[in-house]
């Protein structure tokens, strides 16, 4: 079966040259009988490489140690659902499943595009097949999934030191990524990157066939849309676990490896708001072509951070060789084929510039079309500082030899102002005007969202005086964040506002045309599902700040050592340590994956008991060295009171216990499902009224 | 060996699959936009539009000034 998988994506690459070959000729020729021949290729190609997953699938779960990447990512005592999720753990794995998706998504866009939009795909078909022939040459001479340990006799063909070999029953997966969050975070953010390659592929291939205005490409809309939502998720489900398994307290932390998949995603969005402009009014063409551009290279670029190890980071899982010559290591590779695309998609649109030109002009500062404007400058600079963050260590690094990291100090400071400057136009533009700025009109629309978050701003100030002594102090000491906080909320109220008083507006309208009080309520959902599906974003949006403002504010921390029978007071909580529980940690491992040390805790608040807590840490037979941490969480829509095991001494039957007061949390997650069913709603096909 | 010698016909099979529109007929690839595509997109975006009229967030000379530009780029 290795050899199977093996020989599909060698005959997958062949058929990518093939097609990238016929792609050319079909672009130049117009001749269809190329074009049908791409098609197949795409076709094959997916199949190919679905083929070879089934195979690496097939051996990881039937512990097939000869295969050098089942043996480092897999074990035999390795549950099952991680035995599947190996694949994307290691570098090779995750390649192969980034080009499966992508082979799979380039056969339905282009199985999507075959009736309606013939004559786009040849260079569209040209670009994706380049990017897959990229991967599938990466997967074929550099990094080999398939790659063997032993040969059939039982003998090392792979460079291992004996000592690192010791492990028969496989390395194992990284105990960090044994978690049901992990397994699904990777996929979203994969589907998120690849999506991406879609519309990228669609509108540089409309350009180079001299379309003027895509304003009417459903391809690069909706794919633009799923990869966005996917992304998005993918992004805050990575929160969640970085939340629950690192055992920090937080959610984000600005590490390299979190911003490369946020960059992305800012881009996306810009994208996504930009393309609405052209649609409506065929302006911004030139950003959204940048936007596109731009998406899809930092996506790749995503993955160059992820896997070629040049970052530190939690979440990076590749490292490679220090001994291989520079320009044949992975991140070179991968540069190379970034400025390849680059350099395809500027030529591109500088040949094809003319087109780019909208002629229509921007007739006043507080129109709809210019707060879209505002909008793409906002998001483009917020991108600017979270690219430069990331990427400026790289290079400091080359040249002065020294690391350097950038954190929440560089980020903080930089994007607050940006963050709540969107914010703003995020509710502006929701008001303002077709194609002139009227003052009457927002006057009449902004009157209640205005006192709303006036109101909300007060009574958060009021609220923060009334803390008096403790409040002053802690002001003076940061009063640059308790601006941010008031700003925050105020906006958010006001942001909210216009939402909700345009959502009404939109049922009452529809009860004045005769419908029915509960289909009115529905009616703008299935009216207009684009509209409302992003209004249900924004508000998910606001959840995000609210729950980002007050958790990043307000988190307190407490550790106490602790014996069974003793109660620690932990901020609003008093907390009891029941028991204090292991697994016999003595003796071997034997078919187990893990041992677990846990303590049972009990949460007061008062007299009244309001949580079973139960905080772990887990030895995993893959690295028992380093036990993870299994934390718990009583979680509230006021605060999350966090627990976990940070310290113990079993002889003494003792813990240390540590727990975090974090504000707001659960409003990040809130904010996430409020983002996925609005993403959701604006997918669904509009119905005509 | 057996497996090599199945994988390499099944890639000259797949290869003839992939190969095989050359041996057919030439034809050019239709040139036209996507007529259906273009005109569900002019709708929806009037659709939207008439929501912000009713919402009075678009003047009615505004609408006829953008739909008739809509229009018109779909003719191009």
């Amino acid at each position: 079966m290795n050899s199977v998988g093996n020989y599909a994506l060698f005959i997958a690459h062949g058929l990518a040259i093939w097609g990238l070959i016929a792609s050319v000729v079909a672009y130049r020729t117009r001749d269809q009988r190329y074009l049908d021949s791409v098609i197949r290729a795409t076709y094959g190609i997916s199949f190919l490489v679905v083929l070879s997953v089934v195979a690496l699938w097939m051996a990881l779960l039937r512990d097939d140690f000869t295969v050098k990447y089942v043996w480092e990512y897999s074990r035999r005592s390795q549950p099952w659902i991680y035995k599947l999720t190996a694949l994307w753990g290691g570098m090779s794995g995750s390649m192969l499943f980034w080009c499966t998706l992508l082979a799979v998504f380039s056969a339905l866009a282009v199985t999507f595009n075959r009736r309606n939009n013939l004559k786009l795909l040849p260079f569209t078909a040209f670009l994706l097949l380049l990017t897959l022939g990229f991967f599938l040459f990466l997967l074929n001479f550099k990094i080999n999934p398939f790659e063997l340990l032993r040969d059939g006799s039982g003998t090392l063909v792979a460079s291992y030191p004996p000592e690192a070999l010791r492990q028969i029953d496989g390395n194992g997966l990284n105990p960090l990524l044994q978690n049901i969050y992990m397994a699904i975070h990777p996929p979203m953010l994969y589907l998120g990157y690849v999506g991406f390659a879609i519309p990228f592929a669609f509108i540089l291939g409309a350009l180079a066939h001299r379309e003027r205005n895509t304003f009417w490409m459903k391809s690069a809309r909706n794919w633009a849309m799923f990869s966005w939502l996917t992304l998005g998720i993918g992004i805050l489900l990575g929160g969640y676990w970085a939340y629950i398994e690192l055992g920090w307290g937080g959610y984000w932390a600005w590490d390299p490896v979190e911003n490369a998949s946020f960059m992305p995603w800012l881009t996306g969005t810009a994208f996504l708001h930009s393309f609405l402009m052209q649609e409506k009014r065929g302006i911004y063409r030139f950003w959204n072509v940048t936007f596109i551009v731009t998406t899809f290279l930092l996506s790749i670029y995503g993955t160059f951070l992820t896997r070629s190890g040049i970052l530190q980071s939690v979440h990076a899982f590749g490292q490679e060789d220090p001994s291989i010559p520079w320009y044949l290591r992975l991140g070179t590779i991968f540069l190379g084929f970034m400025a390849l695309m680059l350099v395809v998609s500027a030529v591109m649109v500088y040949r094809r510039r003319q087109l780019l030109v909208s002629g229509q002009k921007l007739e006043s500062a507080g129109s709809r079309e210019t707060m879209f404007l505002y909008s793409n400058l906002l998001l483009a600079l917020f991108t600017f500082v979270v690219v430069f963050g990331v990427t400026s260590p790289i290079f400091y690094r080359m040249i002065t030899h020294k690391e350097l990291s950038h954190g929440p100090d560089f980020y903080n400071p930089r994007i607050l102002p940006v963050g709540l400057a969107i914010l703003l136009v995020m509710g502006l533009a929701s008001v303002a005007p077709w194609r002139r700025g009227n003052w009457e009109n927002y006057r009449r629309q902004l009157t209640v969202p205005l006192l709303a978050g006036l109101s909300a701003l007060v009574a958060s100030v009021a609220a923060f005086v009334a803390g008096g002594a403790l409040s002053r102090a802690d002001f003076g000491a940061r009063p640059l964040t308790y601006v941010y906080l008031f700003a925050c909320v105020g906006l958010s109220f006001f942001v909210s506002a216009i939402i909700l008083e345009e959502y009404v507006r939109t049922v009452k309208h529809a009860v004045g045309r005769g419908m029915s009080r509960f289909g009115a309520i529905a009616a703008p959902f299935r009216e207009n599902p684009r509209r409302y599906g992003g209004y249900l974003v924004h508000l998910g949006i606001v959840c995000l700040f609210l729950g980002i403002a007050f958790s990043a504010t307000f988190q307190t921390q407490y550790q106490e050592s602790m014996k069974p029978g003793d109660e620690v007071r932990f901020g609003p909580y008093t907390v009891r340590l029941e028991r204090l529980e292991h697994d016999d940690l003595s003796a071997d491992f034997g078919g187990m994956n893990s041992k677990r040390i846990w303590a049972d805790l009990t949460v007061w608040s008062g007299p009244k008991m309001v949580a079973f807590l139960q905080p772990m840490r887990v030895y995993y037979a893959s690295n028992p060295e380093q036990p993870s941490y299994e934390v718990a969480i009583h979680s509230t829509p006021l605060r999350d009171f966090y627990t976990l095991v940070a310290g113990f001494d079993l002889k003494d039957d003792t813990a240390i216990i540590g727990a975090f007061v974090n504000p707001m949390v659960a409003w990040l997650w809130i904010g996430g499902f409020l983002m996925l069913v609005g993403g959701l709603t604006a997918l669904v096909p509009m119905r005509r009224v | 060996m057996a497996a090599t010698l199945v994988t390499l016909a099944g890639a000259v099979l797949v290869f003839l699959w992939v190969l095989f529109p050359l041996f057919e007929k030439a034809r050019e690839i239709p040139q036209e936009r996507s007529a259906l595509e273009v005109q569900a997109a002019v709708s929806k975006s009037v659709q939207e539009l008439r929501t912000d009229l009713e919402l009075r967030k678009i003047e009615q000379e505004d609408l006829e000034h953008i739909q008739a530009f809509l229009e018109e780029e779909s003719s191009k």
